[in-house]
């Protein structure tokens, strides 16, 4: 008996031993002979996704980025209390080791390095055709999506493409806008054609998510840096090509402007959305934190991390959009407080208070990155800058976001009305402004049209003021610490 | 590993029969292929490699003084004391001119330490904090975009703007010196032992202060008391900034550098063996009394100079007080029976 034990152990060893020292890399997310299976590239597009939404670390479901896109004219901050870091955008002295500026620029990394291990791998992957496209598209799309906000962002940054780590890229040099806008195009352009037209879930893009950005990429191209204006043609075509399909794609503008902000958790978004980043509150940092606390005052236990700038607030047009908009009593039981009395003397964001008004900074509700009506202005102001000037269209597109807004009754404008183009053109710029009001839009407007100090220039005396001069080099942030410290070629 | 080639040289001497003894140790140690952990940069995935660069030296001395200074028939002092220094210097970084460690705390985004050639391990870096602004430097910080009462750092490349550039080496988290000093005095049954530990040329990142008094990171309150003394109309002298609209603080700064020298009375304990007579020689008894941490004398700020460390405990991210919890104060009262 005690014999054949030991004979069976001995078996037992060998056929342990066999085989021992050959590496079975299957499932490694990283390697020459990887994501050869459908599942391991949808893995990988999954921890892409994770960049550009880790709750307080990385990408856009914690305040970073509204923090970041401050020195607009639309939101400002509390002039005191542990805002320095916010305050910093806000008047154009942004240092080199800010956390907010950081956190969009590490998640969009992150993002790109998993969209460029899907990019990079997706031809050799076993499986259905049809699915890796949409996968590889998706891709595409994240990688686009990312080096629009870099750049936007950061002007000249490091364009990487591979999906794995290598000594190189410890002293990889700038690329300029130009470079880093032709790659955005050409991932876009991908994208447009790999995505299917209905969303495989709610936090995805479809092909009408990147058409819609890539007008939008245009309509930036044609305006500074680059100053590309032949470019505003693109847009409107694109933007065009996104309205006319709008049913395909499940994009439309909801009957009312409050509908879009009932900011309900347990909806998974509105058909309003082109883009979002989904958030989830069950789950350990997916939760999102750019509703709630971050905009409530510190009257209704709010963090006042941002509000509203007092003139901004004064010159928007009444109507059910400024009510949606704004919240101008403070009190969460019987006791309201008008703005004027609050502690920061300013209204807050209505838009970002959660159904309820429950005092959370983590919720289910998703980070909007793009609104239909988003690609409605885009095309108004692109045909209204580009060849002929504005059409029907141009006139129906801006009408349809700006009566939503307004009272009943207000009058269309019509071509009759006898609008110049460029009239027109920063009639939309200017109906923007109140439509996406701290959504992350109008920072990127002043800074395409170059009236970032104009716009600073009209703040009320009673806001926040630019600590210096607003000069072009205000445009960009400064690259993160982290990063030049280590590549002296950043510098 | 790392490859340590090693020099010590030393002497030993003993006096008056053994009752004094001295001993000098030299040591020289080089260490080349140190394991490092390098930070990556966030576009290439961020984290850190560890990597196997770079050549440092240590040297030193260990000195030790020991003696029985009384020795009586009913009384006697045994005393020891111990004296060591360490000079670490990083020789090279295998090519880089650089490289920044740290970051354990979340009170800041970028390293603590930086490893230069030339310089020791445990280098704080970090802007030199020269105090607040004064009624008269009005214009001076007008260039900053800053008005008196604004924290004023020292802008090293002279650009009238406070940014990384102007980080520098503002202090050593080694010691330059440690030591211990132990002293058993006996009479009769009863023994004393006293037991002082020092520190001497440290500096330590007092965070917890930071967190404190510079609202920032989520700290949205000043809770220290001292805050009380902030500039303003009145109190121009000091240097705790005022509450501006132009503040911007930055924690990684000489103003939350302090010396963390001290002398402790580590311990002390007094025991009392009782007669062997008493027990009619059955065993044995001893009753004693013993006290640790009970004195410390130094000039820290925080609570504790020795207790540390945020984040990690590798030797080149040393000295970050950040919320560590303070050694305790023991009192142990004992009964010894020995059968």
């Amino acid at each position: 008996m005690k014999k054949i034990a030991i004979i069976f152990l001995a078996v037992m060893l060998v056929a342990g031993c066999k085989g021992y020292l050959e590496e079975d890399t299957t499932g490694l997310l990283y390697g020459p002979n990887v994501l050869s299976t459908q599942a391991g590239l949808e893995s990988a597009l999954t921890g892409s996704y994770k960049g550009l939404a880790s709750q307080w670390s990385t990408g856009f479901i914690h305040p970073s980025a509204n923090g970041a896109v401050l020195g607009a004219d639309d939101v400002t901050t509390h002039p005191a209390s542990n805002k320095a870091d916010w305050r910093e955008f806000d008047q154009f002295n942004v240092s080199t080791t800010n956390q907010r500026s950081g956190a969009v620029y590490n998640g969009c990394y992150k993002a790109i390095q998993g969209a460029n291990n899907v990019i990079n791998n997706y031809t050799k992957t076993v499986g259905t055709k049809a699915t890796i496209d949409i996968i590889a598209g998706e891709a595409y799309f994240i990688r686009g999506f990312s080096y629009y906000w870099l750049t936007r962002f950061y002007g000249n940054i490091p364009l990487v493409l591979s999906g794995e780590y290598s000594d190189s890229l410890l002293t990889i040099k700038k690329s300029s806008p130009e470079q880093v806008y032709n790659l955005i195009v050409a991932d876009l352009k991908k994208a447009e054609i790999m995505l299917p037209n209905a969303k495989r879930d709610p936090g995805r893009p479809n092909a009408g998510a990147a058409k819609a950005f890539l007008a939008d990429v245009y309509l930036t191209m044609a305006g500074w840096p680059l100053k590309q204006s032949d470019k505003y043609d693109l847009a409107a075509a694109k933007a065009k090509e996104v309205i006319d399909n709008s049913v395909k794609y499940g994009f439309q503008l909801l009957p009312t402007f409050a509908a879009v902000f009932e900011n309900d958790p347990t909806v998974l978004g509105t058909a309003e959305a082109v883009f979002q980043i989904s958030g989830f509150a069950g789950g350990s940092g997916t939760a999102n934190a750019t509703y709630g606390n971050t905009t409530m005052p510190g009257e209704e236990g709010g963090w006042d991390d941002m509000f509203s700038e007092l003139n901004f607030f004064k010159n928007f047009p009444e109507g059910p959009r400024k009510d949606a908009t704004f919240r101008t009593e403070f009190g969460l039981g019987a006791t309201k407080i008008p703005w004027q009395q609050s502690l920061t003397r300013h209204p807050y964001y209505k838009k970002w208070y959660i159904k309820g008004n429950v005092v959370t900074s983590s919720s289910s509700l998703p980070s909007v990155m793009m609104r239909y009506p988003h690609v409605l202005t885009v095309y108004a102001e692109a045909k209204a800058r580009g060849t002929g000037g504005p059409d029907q269209a141009a006139y129906d597109a801006l009408n349809q976001v700006r009566l939503r807004g307004l009272p009943a009754g207000t009058k269309a404008l019509t071509l009759g009305d006898g609008l110049t183009a460029t009239q027109f053109a920063d009639a939309v710029v200017q109906e923007r402004a109140w439509e996406f009001a701290c959504e992350r839009t109008r920072w990127f407007d002043l800074i395409r049209l170059e009236r970032v100090e104009a716009a600073n220039a009209a703040k009320s005396p009673d806001d926040l003021q630019p600590i210096k001069p607003i000069t072009k080099a205000n445009y960009w942030f400064p690259l993160p610490y982290t990063d030049t410290s280590i590549n002296p070629n950043l510098n | 590993m790392g490859n340590y080639p090693q020099t010590d040289v030393g002497i030993e001497m003993e006096f008056m029969n053994g009752r004094i003894h001295i001993e000098a140790d030299y040591f020289h140690k080089n260490t080349t292929d140190l394991l490092l952990n390098a930070a990556l940069p966030s576009y290439a995935g961020g984290g850190t490699q560890i990597r196997n660069i770079g050549e440092i030296e240590n040297k030193g001395f260990e000195f030790t003084l020991g003696g029985t200074p009384v020795r009586g028939t009913d009384f006697q002092w045994e005393t020891n004391l111990n004296l060591s220094t360490l000079k670490n210097k990083v020789i090279s970084l295998g090519g880089l001119a650089r490289l920044g460690t740290g970051v354990g705390a979340g009170m800041s985004t970028t390293n603590e330490f930086m490893l230069m050639p030339g310089e020791p391990l445990g280098s704080y870096w970090g802007l030199n904090y020269l105090g607040t602004f004064k009624p008269n430097e009005a214009d001076l910080a007008a260039k900053f975009g800053r008005v008196p009462g604004d924290p004023h750092y020292e802008d090293l490349n002279g650009d009238n703007s406070i940014t990384t550039d102007d980080f520098k080496i503002i202090g050593r988290a080694f010691p330059k010196l440690t030591g211990g000093w132990n002293n058993t005095f006996t009479y009769k049954g009863l023994t004393l032992n006293v037991f002082f530990n020092a520190v001497f040329g440290v500096d330590k990142l007092n965070y917890t202060r930071a967190a404190a008094l510079s609202g920032s990171g989520d700290a949205r309150q000043f809770i220290l008391s001292e805050i009380r003394d902030y500039y303003r109309p009145g109190n121009e002298a000091s240097d705790i900034p005022a509450f501006t609209r132009t503040y911007q603080p930055f924690t990684q700064s000489s103003r939350f550098i302090e010396d963390g020298s001290f002398v402790r009375l580590k311990n002390v304990s007094l025991s009392y063996n009782l007669p062997t007579a008493f027990i009619k020689n059955k065993g044995t008894i001893r009753v004693f009394i013993s006290a640790t941490n009970l004195l410390t004398f130094t000039k820290y700020k925080g609570p504790d100079p020795e207790s540390s460390n945020v984040g990690s405990n590798l030797d080149t991210a040393i000295g970050i007080d950040y919320g560590s919890y303070p050694n305790a104060k023991n009192y142990t009262l004992g009964l010894n029976l020995g059968f």
